[in-house]
């Protein structure tokens, strides 16, 4: 098949864009996860790390 | 800070504001019960039309949208408020939106899932929404709405909930009398919040980083909501300008709501000096700015389709300028443009009160500017206009689930503003005089770090 075919088949057949929708949501779930953990992990614990770093 | 305590940045209005949160009064709790009273008949009704189908709807060949899919767009325009304020002007560096920035951010988190409703209660067959799951198609502008809505819902939850963590760690630490399981919840929400200088840092680097995303969806969300219509090829929809059109009145409305909820809160709450007069002025400026955008998009499309005098447009303009609509698009005018602009012009400065009765007449003018630009292209669509004149009358049902729609979400609003603090405790501390700040313990925010050095 042709990539072109592929391509259209993708915007044409039922299904493709139900599943990008989930895709879409749980990247989005994800990235929030992974930011809300980055912000809490801001706690004092930068001196552990300067320590292990200088050790 | 010492190891295991909480630091709060100290902030002026800080019992003020914390007061509402404090105590819910008798009020509060008749006002709560009247609005449940209503959703709940709201829900009787909507059985009641599930079980004998859309035939008790004015809904009928060929009009298949009424005032459910009006509500839908309205309410999607109210959400747009929040992501306005909160992160277009954050981009923009508006200093002043601080304190107005939750009550902006809750109008959108609040209307957007009444919006999603209106949808669900427009389909005859609700369970079918699974079929945009199942078989959905990127033909369809029915499933980039899908998308765009479900994205601006989760990011707008995400993007209010890290804005409101330093304060709900806040309510945690200083609301103690409040009952066991209030004080459990704040304990679960705060998500373990202990207020270092990192913490504030990095989300304040997030926050300005999702501003950005924010931003980007907003547009996208009601081009997409617009390109519903404007991608059939029915006169009065299939217009380019639909899509900014739609943007810039969704942005107008939900600034208008924003003056509606400011002024609600301060007097019933006596926010006075912690929602100054000056956050309206700053509003009323804006607004003066939309209300003459929205006049420019006005003429602008009108005037086109005038002039293209094509046969089926001009059925679908004259519907609306002479016809059976024709009362509604001069009213519209009238609160969304002219009286508005008056009052924004030469009433609003300083008075709470001409900018409410404005924003009111806006709010009530977009929802009937969304009405007519749904309902004559429906009742004339294109070549059957000749065949089917159609004819559309709301009925009470649907005006009893518009009603209940909008109880819910002032039901939300009021019982959110009575467990969270309404004004952001942390944003507007910056706002304090600097001798009132212990500046060893004051955390460090991003841009301003970024300025020191």
């Amino acid at each position: 098949m042709p990539i072109i075919e592929l391509i259209g088949s993708f915007f044409t057949s039922a299904g493709p864009g139900g599943i990008t929708v989930i895709l879409v949501i749980a990247l989005a779930a994800l990235v929030s996860f992974i930011l809300i953990r980055w912000i809490l992990q801001g706690e004092e614990v930068d001196k552990t790390r300067i320590l292990k770093r200088n050790r | 800070m010492r190891a295991g305590q909480t630091y709060h940045p100290e902030n002026q209005h800080e019992e003020l504001i914390l007061a509402p949160v404090r105590a819910i009064s008798s009020r509060d709790r008749t006002l709560w019960g009247a609005l449940v009273g209503i959703l709940f008949i709201g829900v009787i009704v909507y059985i009641r039309q599930f079980i004998l189908g859309l035939g008790v709807t004015g809904m009928n060949r060929p009009i298949y949208w009424g005032v459910y899919i009006t509500n839908f767009v309205f309410f999607i325009g109210l959400a747009h408020s929040g992501t306005f304020i909160s992160a277009i002007l954050r981009l923009a560096g508006a200093d002043w939106r601080a304190p107005l920035t939750r009550a902006a951010e809750a109008i959108t988190l609040f209307s957007l899932p009444f919006g999603v409703a209106s949808i669900l209660v427009d389909m005859g067959r609700p369970d079918r929404l699974l079929n945009i799951i199942l078989y959905g198609r990127f033909q369809s502008p029915l499933l980039w709405d899908f998308t765009a809505v479900s994205l601006y819902l989760f990011s707008s939850v995400v993007f209010f909930y890290l804005s409101l963590l330093p304060d709900i760690a806040l309510c945690r630490d200083r609301l103690t009398h409040v009952p066991t399981w209030q004080q459990r919840m704040y304990q679960i929400l705060a998500l373990g919040w202990k207020g270092t200088p990192t913490q504030y840092h990095r989300l304040e680097k997030t926050l300005d980083g999702m501003a950005i995303f924010m931003s980007l969806v907003v547009v996208t969300v009601h081009t997409v909501v617009s390109w519903v219509f404007g991608m059939t090829i029915q006169p009065g929809w299939h217009t380019a300008l639909i899509g900014p059109f739609f943007l810039l009145g969704a942005i107008f409305s939900g600034t208008a709501a924003v003056v509606i909820v400011l002024a609600i809160l301060r007097k019933t709450y006596k926010l006075a000096e912690a929602l100054p007069i000056s956050l309206f002025n700053s509003l009323r400026k804006l607004l003066i700015v939309f209300t003459l955008s929205w006049l420019y998009m006005m003429v602008a499309e009108h005037l086109t389709i005038f002039y293209g005098n094509l046969p089926d447009e001009m059925e679908v303009f004259w519907q609306r300028v002479t016809g059976d609509f024709a009362w509604i698009f001069w009213l519209m005018i009238f609160l969304v443009f002219i009286i508005p602009l008056y009052i924004f012009i030469f009433k609003g400065k300083d008075s709470i009160k001409w900018m409410v009765a404005a924003s009111i007449m806006v709010n009530v003018g977009m929802w009937l500017e969304r009405y007519i630009v749904i309902l004559p292209t429906e009742t004339r669509p294109r070549l059957l206009y000749e065949l089917v004149q159609g004819k559309y009358t709301p009925t009470l049902t649907e005006w009893a689930i518009t009603l209940s729609l909008f109880a819910g979400l002032t039901l939300l609003y009021a019982v959110f503003t009575r467990f969270f603090p309404i004004v952001p405790l942390w944003e507007t501390v910056e706002k304090l005089e600097p001798e009132k700040f212990n500046l060893r313990q004051r955390p460090t925010f991003g841009r301003k770090r970024k300025e020191r050095k």
